[in-house]
């Protein structure tokens, strides 16, 4: 018999860590936006979102046009999105 | 006066979630209401004269009801530029100044530090059941990413 590998689907669940909190995602793919809306809604406008690795250290910023595969465990963090010199100014609060 | 327990838990939650090891004071600056959160040997960009520094900043007793002081520092004051940044012909770290007895002398044996201004709770509001210090530290080491004459 001929079994051939299933392609993975994308319709399938992923668990991340998200500000060190564990949160499920529905679909393996999403933006930046999309992951921060996993986790605490307070956390959301006027921040942005961060790749980081096992030591809290950044890998990269997932802006929030930028759709990306999620993978299991992979963490994440959300920082204020504004600030230093030149930044723009958005403050919802 | 001991750091108050609120401020000691938000600093261990910092050096969890930074991988780095913080350590806050235990007297106020002379002159103010505020503590030194700080590490001894926190990585530095490669076009730093040091490799690795202190890096802190100063936060309030009152904390997180009143935000971080809207900067930070490293140490030693004398880390320059290893190369001179070509559109200000100096190898001086851009925005950041030293500035003695911005310590307590029980930290860092009282040194001069190198105080970046580089805000963000001007111009964004500090929102205390949201913010934490690792919004503050995430902002600060952000300075690292920045072209230097930014």
């Amino acid at each position: 018999m001929n079994i051939e590998a299933s392609p993975p689907t994308h319709h399938e669940t992923v668990e991340i860590i998200l500000d060190e909190q564990p949160v499920t995602s529905p679909s393996h793919r999403r933006n930046g936006l999309q992951i921060r809306q996993l986790g605490n809604p307070a956390r959301v406008d006027g921040f942005q979102t961060e790749e980081i690795n096992e030591h809290g250290k950044k890998k990269r910023t997932i802006r929030d046009d930028e759709e990306i595969e999620l993978h299991k465990s992979e963490r994440f963090r959300t920082v204020p999105a504004h600030g230093g010199p030149g930044a723009s100014t958005i403050d919802p609060a | 006066m001991p750091a108050p327990s609120t401020l000691l838990e938000a600093v261990a939650h910092l050096s969890a979630a930074s991988g780095y090891e913080f350590d806050v004071s235990d007297d106020v600056v002379p002159g103010t209401q505020l503590y030194v959160v700080y590490t001894e040997a926190h990585d530095l960009p490669e076009r730093y004269t040091l490799r690795q520094g202190a890096l802190g900043f100063r936060a309030p007793g009152m904390y997180p009801d009143a935000s971080p002081e809207d900067s930070f520092f490293i140490a030693p004051s004398t880390i320059k530029l290893v190369t001179p940044n070509p559109e200000r012909n100096s190898t001086d770290l851009n925005r950041a100044s030293a500035t003695p007895g911005f310590l307590p002398s029980s930290i860092l044996a009282g040194a001069s530090v190198l105080v970046f201004s580089w805000h963000i709770w001007d111009r964004f509001s500090w929102r205390p059941r949201t913010h934490t210090l690792v919004d503050h530290y995430t902002h600060c080491v952000r300075r690292f990413e920045q072209p230097e004459h930014g």
